[in-house]
């Protein structure tokens, strides 16, 4: 059967990789009153500062680490959601009936925010475009400019956004000494294997799953380090709530 | 003053105009400072002796805090990400986070590090004394009247807490028989001078470079990326690099440790062609060439001999600029 992922990973060994992008995230619709509003400036503050958020109603205090959170929700939820509808329409062809995408979306962000730090301007994780930490030979990678310097990381090129990436990162096939993954399986099919066994498993888990396959081989606390290191539940609530992001 | 020292000087007090202008507290940690703390994490320290080679990418989280992410430079096949962690370090008090984790991480060591880095910061705050010879400095840019013979009598009005100093100043001329007074405050913690009766900072060339000069003495002594370049490319682990096609030496700020910077040779055209994977660390504080895996040094008379000559002039440039602070402010006591 041939898949989005399989595509990816075949594409990445021989020609070009040729990709669907998923639908654009909707713009913003701020509400009719928010040119009334006026936030409230953090507490501790000697001096003024203009108002940095776009997002009113879901950062009332105006906080530059809220804003950047925000900002990676509107960016990368809707790629998000693309790849994990594609998980559940793949579960669903193995007769496993799995509805919360949602759920893993949101894991999917949380996965990107840790491993790229938040993809924040000018970061390794930013000049590199890479938003899940792969190294190098990663499918859909290019050679690093050497103004990078010397590193191990993959840099992509910056046409390949985050679901392309997590695409391609899920297609790969690990191979660490703890796993030497004598059975081929790719960390999609991992990640379906586990979901197929219990379509409530959380976050948590799948992420541990993930990194114990070989992501992370080496942290066993890698999924709760993630969901308690990332915290998107208030923001991505908020977001679809005020019609940011499509629910 | 020749035309080197004169562009240098501008852009001292350019820095100082900048640095004054963002009202950045010089006690807040900086991120070297939060480098330092990071280091000490008891995870970074056993991927540092375990070969992992640690590297940190740092940005803004929020306005008083730091995001640090710790990954493994030299990848060991064990995993396909090589995340070490991700910190948050608050500014304020150098406590660390994971991530977004609520519960600070606690170690002796990191505690240690924590102590000596805040008691470091705390240091750059001015001391009384600087802060008149600021004052002082202020009040002579600000007297457009000045003649032979006339004096500026300073004293501080109120006792300095370890925030602000307030001093008054008196401007005598006495061949006109004219004295003006004015009170200006310092704030000792960003190295701003405000004159009270306008609320303005003072920004005049002589000021701002006097300024600079303080704050320039709180940067750490350490050699630059350009420096530690200097000193890798003479060594014999580097021999030939040029002979070899599409390939560079390279270092990055992209990704560094507090008092290291990471040298190595990259390749630099189309489809990445093979070249001798090298990368060697250099040690900005003593110009040591370090194998990046296991931190011994890599000793070479060559490197060696660049890193004394870059470091004597580090060390010299400090010495003048703390004359020059001494003699600009000497004049104040007698």
């Amino acid at each position: 059967m041939t898949t989005a992922f399989n595509k990816v990973q075949a594409d990445a060994q021989g020609p070009p990789l040729i990709y669907n992008p998923p639908p654009a995230p909707a713009p913003p619709q701020p509400p009719t009153w928010f040119f009334s509003w006026m936030p409230q400036r953090p507490n501790g503050l000697s001096s003024i500062r203009e108002i940095v958020t776009n997002y009113p109603e879901c950062n009332k205090a105006d906080s530059r680490a809220i804003d950047k959170k925000l900002d990676f929700i509107v960016k990368y939820y809707s790629d998000a959601q693309w790849v994990a509808t594609n998980v559940r329409n793949e579960l669903t062809q193995r007769g496993v009936s799995f509805s919360n995408t949602q759920g893993l979306a949101t894991m999917f962000l949380q996965w990107g925010a840790w491993e790229s730090g938040w993809m924040e301007s000018g970061s390794r994780s930013a000049v590199q475009n890479n938003f899940f930490g792969a190294q190098r030979g990663a499918p859909g990678s290019v050679p690093c400019p050497s103004s990078v310097g010397r590193t191990t990381n993959s840099c992509f090129p910056l046409a390949m956004g985050f679901a392309q990436q997590l695409s391609a990162v899920l297609s790969m096939v690990p191979r660490t000494r703890a796993n030497p993954n004598t059975s081929n399986l790719s960390y999609l099919a991992q990640l379906e294997n586990m979901l197929a066994s219990d379509t409530g498993a959380s976050a948590t888990t799948l992420l541990q799953g993930i990194a114990s396959f070989g992501w992370n081989s080496v942290d066993p606390q890698y999924g709760t380090t993630v969901t308690a290191g990332i915290r998107l539940s208030t923001e991505l609530n908020c977001m679809k709530n005020n019609g940011y992001i499509s629910k | 003053m020749n035309n080197l020292t004169s562009r240098t000087c501008c852009r001292i007090a350019l820095l100082c105009v900048a640095f004054a202008a963002s009202g950045e507290q010089l006690d807040l940690l900086t991120s070297y400072d939060v480098q330092l703390i990071v280091e000490a994490v008891p995870e970074v320290v056993a991927a540092q002796a375990n070969g992992k080679c640690p590297g940190f990418s740092i940005t803004r989280w929020g306005d008083d805090k730091l995001w640090v992410q710790a990954r493994g430079r030299c990848f060991d096949g064990s995993s396909q990400s090589t995340l070490i962690n991700n910190y948050v370090v608050d500014r304020r008090n150098g406590v660390v986070f994971l991530g977004e984790g609520e519960t600070p991480l606690r170690s002796e060591s990191l505690h240690r590090r924590q102590s000596e880095v805040i008691a470091a910061a705390r240091r750059r705050v001015l001391s009384n004394e600087e802060a008149r010879c600021l004052a002082k400095k202020a009040m002579e840019s600000l007297a457009r009247v000045r003649e032979t013979g006339d004096s500026f009598e300073l004293q501080m009005t109120v006792s300095a807490n370890e925030e602000k100093a307030v001093f008054s100043g008196v401007h005598r001329l006495p061949s006109v028989r004219v004295t003006t007074s004015t009170t200006v405050t310092v704030d000792k913690r960003t190295g701003e001078v405000v004159e009270n009766a306008t609320g303005a900072s003072f920004l005049s060339d002589e000021f701002s470079l006097l300024a600079a000069r303080v704050l320039a003495q709180r940067v750490p002594v350490i050699l630059t990326t350009d420096d530690a370049v200097e000193i890798a490319r003479v060594h014999p682990a580097f021999a030939g690099y040029r002979s070899l096609k599409c390939t560079e030496i390279a270092a990055s700020t992209l990704e560094v440790l507090a008092e290291r910077r990471f040298v190595g040779l990259v390749g630099h055209c189309a489809g990445d062609p093979a070249h001798p994977d090298i990368s060697v660390s250099v040690d900005l504080r003593t110009g040591r060439v370090l194998d990046e895996r296991n931190q011994r040094e890599l000793t070479s008379p060559e490197s060696a001999a660049v890193a004394s000559r870059l470091l004597a002039v580090l060390h010299s440039r400090r010495r003048n600029i703390q004359k020059l602070i001494e003699s600009a402010c000497a004049a104040e006591h007698k």
